[in-house]
């Protein structure tokens, strides 16, 4: 790994944006063949979801990821990305070991934790 | 019994206040040889203590590297569990360390935490005072002249290059000449230097061998000087973050009892591995290299460190701080980076030399290269009039010395010169753990600058300079030995009855 997710999504943005219309295909198969060239070609998902946050910043949303115990019902789900704007990323992931309850990021960075597993540690720390 | 527990853990639960909020987080992006990339965390500053998710437990971190897009965080304890995307807190804290009087004797790492099995460190955790690592040295309103001398206890260094409170000497040399031994007999001679406040010695071991250092808290131990010794120890296997840390943990401790008005003592073991500490920090947070890979700030690390060391005036409590780095050098290189960098930082350099150890002259110190640059301000009265020519002696020895081989082809003069230098060397030699009190160091170097040793045989001087300060101690404690002590001065007076005293010793014991 040469250059984090984000970096190279930093990179791609700042081509993309100058590129016109027509040759961004081309820029789109330069991008692969430099992440091939580094040998990250493993961690692509990794950068094609850096991409998908950059994108969404750059569009003005936030990236919110909900942790949930257990996975959650199609209709909670679109619940939840109702009450947010339709430039935000929502992303929903599944982590049993917190034991009940939700866990919210936005952007990184802020965090809203009301699982269970919080509070047990909480409790005992 | 269990059903108490059981009512005890309902009405925790029950009494459980729930504050969910929204807080800073950041995420581990990469982690390897106890090094993360944390994403995140806009706010953290630097030297911040970081939480780090390890599994059911927290590992702690520090941050190191604030860049554009990420932290650079390096592991203060092992934490395996720490994977990436694990979470990070910031705690608002920079790093520090509690400190007290109660530390004193005890063995602990660059963190705080006791190494020596002794139980807590403090019976009242609220009495300790929190002393940040890093921090700016006094400044120049605040010092004042270094005027109090540290004596060593080694005739050779406290004769030519004294060293006073307040003071930074670097002890440097190859490996196996005697540093740690310098350092060791300083803090020992400590307990036997009456007449000055008690210094409270800080010994720092980076990167060292357990055994060494178990051998050096015994020694201590053995000698009663644990009392007013603190060891602040990291193995050479310790995380690499916390050998980069233990020097600063010490400054921090030496600055407690220095604002406390008392005279601190710090020893760094050494400056070369703390050196490569740091540059190993560096590398893996990829800092980019300079000369021998270290990295650009490395000349700041130890000026910023060594600066700390200080004499305060009377308004500021009148404490100090004195720094003893030690340097191992490769080869008998001095000129080589670390070296020249803490040469250039310091106030003098004590320079033992390998060659001089294989000779049997131990201390192997080289008088030439040897220098202390403020210490004779320090350097007291008495044994300033005493070791005035030793200096100049010496010197005219060391020039002479090619010649030895053609002794029989030299002039008088010259004969003598080399005769009389090798006696003096003879004198300046002293066996390690065995440090003298000033006023024997006094009387010894008196009787042999005097020429009252010019006839004794070489094999003999050990015996003579041992049996002198016994028949002083005997005879004269009180008008010799208690005089030079307590005033610091040999006054005419004293000078009489001592070379009356000397005189007498050689006719009645020693003819």
């Amino acid at each position: 790994m040469k250059y984090a997710p984000e970096l190279y999504a930093q990179a791609f943005f700042s081509v993309w944006d100058t590129t016109p219309p027509r040759k961004r295909s081309q820029c789109l198969k330069r991008f692969v063949q430099t992440v091939a060239k580094y040998g990250d070609n493993a961690r692509f998902r990794k950068i094609v979801l850096a991409l998908e946050e950059e994108a969404t910043r750059r569009k003005g949303g936030r990236v919110v990821e909900f942790e949930f115990a257990r996975p959650i019902s199609p209709s909670l789900l679109s619940r939840l990305a109702d009450a947010f704007s339709p430039r935000d990323l929502i992303r929903v992931r599944v982590k049993p070991d917190l034991i009940a309850g939700v866990r919210m990021v936005v952007n990184g960075e802020r965090q809203l934790d009301t699982t269970l597993r919080r509070k047990i540690d909480d409790m005992f720390h | 019994m269990a059903y108490d527990v059981i009512e005890k853990i309902k009405q925790e639960i029950a009494s459980f206040e729930e504050h969910s909020k929204l807080e800073d987080v950041g995420t581990v992006v990469e982690a390897g040889d106890g090094i993360l990339k944390i994403s995140g965390l806009p706010r953290v500053l630097s030297q911040e203590i970081l939480l780090v998710e390890a599994g059911d437990d927290r590992a702690v971190a520090l941050a190191f590297n604030l860049e554009e897009n990420f932290i650079g965080a390096v592991l203060l304890s092992k934490a395996e569990a720490v994977s990436v995307g694990s979470r990070v807190w910031g705690t608002e804290r920079v790093l520090s360390i509690k400190i007290n009087e109660q530390m004193i004797g005890r063995v602990i790492d660059p963190l705080g935490e006791p190494l020596d099995g002794k139980g807590a460190l403090f019976t009242k955790e609220k009495e300790a005072v929190e002393y940040s690592l890093e921090r700016s040295a006094p400044s120049v309103m605040m010092r004042e002249s270094v005027d109090t001398p540290i004596h060593t206890g080694i005739k050779a260094i406290d004769s030519m290059i004294p060293i006073g409170r307040g003071q930074r000497e670097l002890i440097i040399g190859d490996r196996q000449t005697g540093k740690t031994a310098v350092a060791l007999d300083t803090i020992l001679n400590q307990r036997q230097d009456a007449g000055r406040p008690q210094v409270i010695c800080i010994y720092v071991a980076i990167g060292q061998k357990n055994s060494k250092i178990a051998q050096l808290v015994k020694a201590l131990e053995e000698a009663g000087a644990l009392e007013y010794s603190i060891i602040v120890a990291t193995s050479a296997s310790a995380p690499t973050a916390l050998q980069y840390l233990a020097p600063f943990a010490g400054c921090a401790i030496g600055e407690y009892f220095m604002d406390h008005g008392r005279d601190a003592l710090v020893v760094y073991d050494d400056l070369s591995k703390h050196a490569d500490a740091y540059r190993e920090l560096s590398l893996l947070l990829r800092r980019p290299p300079g000369r021998e890979a270290y990295p650009g700030d490395i000349f700041f690390l130890h000026s910023r460190l060594l600066e700390r060391a200080a004499k305060l005036n009377k308004e500021k409590g009148g404490g100090s701080l004195t720094a003893l780095p030690i340097i191992e050098t490769k080869l008998s290189d001095v000129s080589a980076y670390i070296p020249t960098n803490v040469i250039s930082i310091t106030d003098g350099q004590i320079y033992l030399e390998s060659d001089l150890f294989n000779q049997g002259i131990r201390p192997a110190v080289n008088v030439g290269l040897s220098v202390s640059r403020v210490g004779s301000a320090a350097q007291t009265k008495a044994m300033k009039k005493v070791a005035s020519r030793l200096r100049l002696e010496l010197a005219q020895f060391r020039e002479l010395r090619a010649f030895v081989q053609f002794a029989s082809d030299l002039d008088e003069g010259t004969k003598k010169k080399i005769e009389r230098g090798r006696l003096l060397t003879e004198v300046l030699k002293q066996e390690d753990r065995a440090p003298l009190p000033f006023e024997d160091e006094t009387v010894v170097l008196y009787a042999a600058l005097n020429g009252y040793c010019d006839d004794v045989p070489f094999a003999r001087i050990e015996e003579f300079e041992r049996e002198l300060i016994a028949y002083l101690k005997k005879m004269h404690e009180q008008d010799v030995m208690k005089a030079i002590c307590s005033e610091g001065v040999l006054s005419e007076s004293v000078e009489e009855k001592l070379k009356k005293a000397v005189e007498d010793f050689k006719k009645a014991l020693f003819s």
